[in-house]
């Protein structure tokens, strides 16, 4: 078959780029440890939230030296608990599921973002730093009020934090 | 075009006047497709941008259910089985082995949409409990009504019936030729029909085996996990499946239209077998931020979709060369010089050759959805929609409204009604998509999300890193608007084509290639050994992910109950529309 | 004088106007120079306009060649 000399060059920047970029991926991944959410979080029986000790009472835990973990229910059209109340310069390990459909848990204005199905629980660790108020919404489509579904993450001081804060209401 | 040369060649029409029926009507089910979905596309472009809100915010979900599908299965389907069908006849010369039979799989396709469609208008009914409010990618444990699954599954063996139509064509064809090489066009539609059998596989079994007994009562869990993964099976290669009417017309018509010939065939087959090998084990790049799938099955996904972009690139180098050869063929000259010598006024060169453009600008933003990281930032973000109103949306739709100014005289002996609305009906759509998709993309950038009829939160605000958000929402409204007024220029032209005088001898032959097939190895041609290979490389993608799925959620679900999308009767939809409207016409005339 | 064709014209100002105007998206999120949009959106209007005169009577030219040829397809 004849390939003309530049399809043969083409070809082979095509080729170098396609591998740059494979390579910048792997890198972000294990050079700078941007994990993705995966299959760790566990399944759930979405029909029983309520006897799940994490998710009958959706809440923020300390988990260890400024390590927390929330436990978050995404549901139509709320996000429990709201505020989500964390404590400044902490590791936050969100665990969230729903009880009915497909939704999204997105911190607006970082790359915390990630798909909630029923069945599943998705696990995913975020850094805070300083004490600032987040927006978090639903960004999957999830029936009739979707655009209503908000809710806030809350950075607070480390000094005033107090656990069980969050779920007052 | 060559209406006004008289070419004296007979046109499709002449030669095969059964064959041009189903075409003209497969495009015209296309085209009406089309302008509904325009109607919606406009709606939703100024109701989430807040420039003007004609409905109630909770049916916004029904106005976009029906432009995804009209846009994504309806028009870009039906112009590919119109278009597949000209380029089968046309390339192996020779009609259908059976015309009832063509006509059987259209009117199959027909239904199936009526169907769904029915289904998904009954959201604005409240007196019904008919709807299917769940978008055109339907994820369970939300429930739509039986007639829109059923709808969609009778679509979709309409196709499956179209493909062996054409691979009837191609067999009764070979047994008259078995030591001829497959035609290019046809070798394009088989090996595009091929990859359509290997990825429906995935949204058979959803809809099949799944949701449509599971919306008929007949089980009532259901592992959302598991149809969702199977929808992404089906839902990265059907990209492809829109895309590839549109390769076939850049690589066999456009390089005619600019005056030139194909710069190399062979490369052509490549790139289509390229894509039946490596355009289904890559769904998994939809479920980035999933849980349940674990990192290593998204990181093979990843590679699999970076090395997706070869074929992509290969086109833009051929389709550039061939463009470029035609130019000189036409006395262009210079490094950039020979630009200048092509037929721009020519509205079918024009509008494909804009799309190929935004096309290039739209895999740009795809490298980056592409990334598994990056992912993160835009992941159901409005940015989304933008990217994919750059490929699908004009890099497909515009080349097939071009191509139609160029194939419709084909069709119908008749001159187009305007070549000049046709030209400014392309750039409109360049303008008002390059406004659209380029405030999408940055709101997207700024955390605003996509399907949402009012991304207006009380508890915070979108940050713009400049410009504000309002500013965007506008130029996104005018986009959609100018997008609106373009595609109903285009459909009445089309229509009123219908009114100029019958021609004949219009007929335009498609050049050959400069390097043709004759010099590449037999082994292209062999598709079985392509197909086997294929299901092979999905069976490695898919097989692990999908026993992880059901080992954990189980067959049927972990307990997830369904959630029926009958959205609460909203008291009287008709009256507070009409009162919206008095009330926007109101205040734009005092 | 070498007149572009209108055909012509209203194809490159479509595209000129698109390319200078999503440089004011490029410049807000690469550079961080956030432009005032109302000014940005007179002179994008102004270049294109410009343009589109300038080749309207012939002081830019993108006569295509050949000419005659261009209604042949
Ligand atoms: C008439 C021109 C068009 C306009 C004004 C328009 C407008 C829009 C807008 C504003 C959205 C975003 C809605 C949201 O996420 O809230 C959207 C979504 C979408 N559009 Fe278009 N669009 C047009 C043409 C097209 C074309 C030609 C296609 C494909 C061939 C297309 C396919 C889609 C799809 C698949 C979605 C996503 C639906 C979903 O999220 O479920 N659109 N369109
Ligand atoms: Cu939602
Ligand atoms: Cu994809």
């Amino acid at each position: 078959m004849n390939i003309h000399n530049y399809e043969k060059i083409w070809l082979v920047l095509s080729m170098l780029l396609i591998i740059g970029f494979i390579s910048t991926v792997v890198y972000g991944a294990t050079a700078v440890g941007i994990e993705m959410v995966n299959d760790e979080g566990g399944t759930i029986d979405s029909t029983a939230l309520d006897e799940d000790d994490r998710f009958s009472e959706p809440r923020v835990e300390k988990v260890g030296e400024d390590e927390y973990e929330a436990y978050v229910v995404a549901r139509q059209f709320i996000f429990e608990p709201n505020p989500i109340e964390v404590p400044a310069n902490s590791t936050v390990t969100f665990y969230v599921t729903s009880p009915d459909v497909l939704h999204g848990f997105e911190v607006v204005g970082t790359n915390a973002n990630a798909m909630v199905v029923p069945g599943e629980i998705t696990e995913l660790t975020v850094e805070v730093n300083e004490p600032k108020e987040y927006g978090i919404l639903c960004n999957e489509y999830c029936g009739g009020g979707h655009h209503t579904m908000e809710g806030k993450l809350i950075v607070v001081p480390e000094d005033e934090f107090e656990l069980g804060d969050s779920n007052d209401e | 075009m060559s209406e006004q040369l008289e070419s004296g060649a007979p046109t499709f029409l002449d030669k095969f006047p059964d064959e041009a029926a189903v075409v003209r009507a497969a495009l015209w089910s296309s085209f009406i497709a089309l302008a509904l979905g325009a109607v919606f596309g406009l709606i939703q472009a100024l109701h989430r941008t807040d420039v003007l809100r004609l409905i109630d915010s909770t049916d916004y979900y029904t106005v976009l259910t029906a432009h995804g599908v009209l846009m994504v299965v309806s028009f870009t389907i039906f112009f590919l089985v119109g278009l597949f069908t000209w380029a089968t006849v046309r390339s192996f010369d020779r009609g259908v082995e059976s015309i009832r039979y063509t006509w059987t799989w259209y009117g199959l396709m027909v239904a199936g949409t009526l169907m769904a469609v029915v289904a998904i208008l009954g959201g604005f009914v409240p007196q019904t409990d008919i709807s299917a409010d769940v978008l055109f990618t339907f994820y369970a444990p939300m429930q739509a009504h039986p007639l829109f699954y059923g709808g969609l599954a009778i679509f979709v063996i309409g196709t499956w019936l179209a493909g062996a139509d054409y691979i009837w064509t191609w067999r009764a064809w070979a047994a008259e030729n078995p030591d001829e090489r497959i035609p290019l066009q046809g070798f394009m539609v088989l090996t595009t029909m091929l990859m359509w059998y290997v990825a429906t596989i995935g949204i058979a079994i959803a809809v099949v085996a799944f949701l449509l007994p599971w919306s008929l009562g007949l089980f009532d869990q259901i592992n959302p996990l598991l149809t969702r993964t199977l929808f992404w099976f089906w839902g990265h290669p059907v990209v492809y499946f829109w895309l590839m009417p549109a390769y076939l017309l850049w690589y066999t018509v456009l390089p005619t239209i600019a005056g030139g010939r194909l710069f190399s065939d062979p490369l052509g087959r490549v790139v289509f077998v390229l894509f039946l090998l490596l355009s289904t084990p890559v769904g998994i790049h939809h479920q980035y931020v999933d849980p349940g799938i674990a990192e290593g099955f998204k990181t093979i996904a990843m590679t699999n979709t970076m090395f997706l972009l070869l074929p992509s690139l290969l086109t833009a180098f051929t389709v550039v060369a061939s463009v470029e050869h035609g130019a000189r063929q036409r006395g262009g000259t210079g490094l950039l010089g020979w630009l200048r010598a092509l037929p721009w006024r020519n509205p079918a060169f024009t509008g494909m050759m804009l799309a190929g453009l935004m096309f290039a600008a739209g895999g740009f933003s795809g490298m980056i959805n592409a990334g598994m990281n990056i992912n993160y930032l835009v992941h159901n973000t409005i940015w989304v929609p933008g990217h994919f109103h750059l490929t699908v949306g004009t890099a497909v739709a515009l080349t097939l409204m071009a191509a139609t100014y160029w194939l419709w005289p084909q069709l119908t002996n008749r001159r187009l009604y305007s070549r000049p609305i046709g030209l400014a009906q392309v750039v409109i759509w360049f303008v008002g998509m390059g406004l659209m998709s380029n405030a999408m993309h940055v709101q997207g950038l700024f955390g605003i999300p996509r399907r949402t009829a009012e991304p207006q939160y009380e508890g915070f605000d979108f940050v713009a890193s400049f410009g504000s958000v309002s500013e965007l929402n506008l130029q996104l409204a005018i986009g959609g608007t100018l997008l609106f007024i373009s595609t109903m220029l285009f459909v009445t032209n089309i229509a009123l084509s219908a009114g100029t005088p019958k021609l004949s001898g219009i007929g335009q032959p498609l050049s050959e290639p400069l390097s043709t097939v004759d010099d590449s190895p037999e082994i292209l041609d062999n598709l079985k050994l392509w197909f086997g290979i294929a299901l092979v490389l999905v069976v490695l993608a898919y097989a692990l992910p999908l026993a992880s799925i059901i080992d954990r959620g189980g067959l049927l679900g972990p307990g997830v109950d369904p959630v029926p999308m009958i959205v609460e009767p909203v008291a009287a939809t008709i009256e507070p529309t009409l009162g919206r409207l008095a009330a926007a016409v109101g205040s734009v005339v005092p | 004088m070498r007149r572009t064709t209108q055909g012509g014209i209203l194809v490159g100002c479509g595209v000129l106007f698109v390319i200078v105007w999503e440089i004011r998206s490029a410049l807000g999120l690469l550079a961080g120079v956030d432009t005032n949009p109302q000014l940005y959106m007179l002179l994008t209007l102004a270049v294109v306009g410009l343009t589109a005169v300038a080749l309207a009577i012939g002081l830019i030219g993108l006569r295509p060649e050949p000419p005659a040829d261009e209604d042949a397809q």
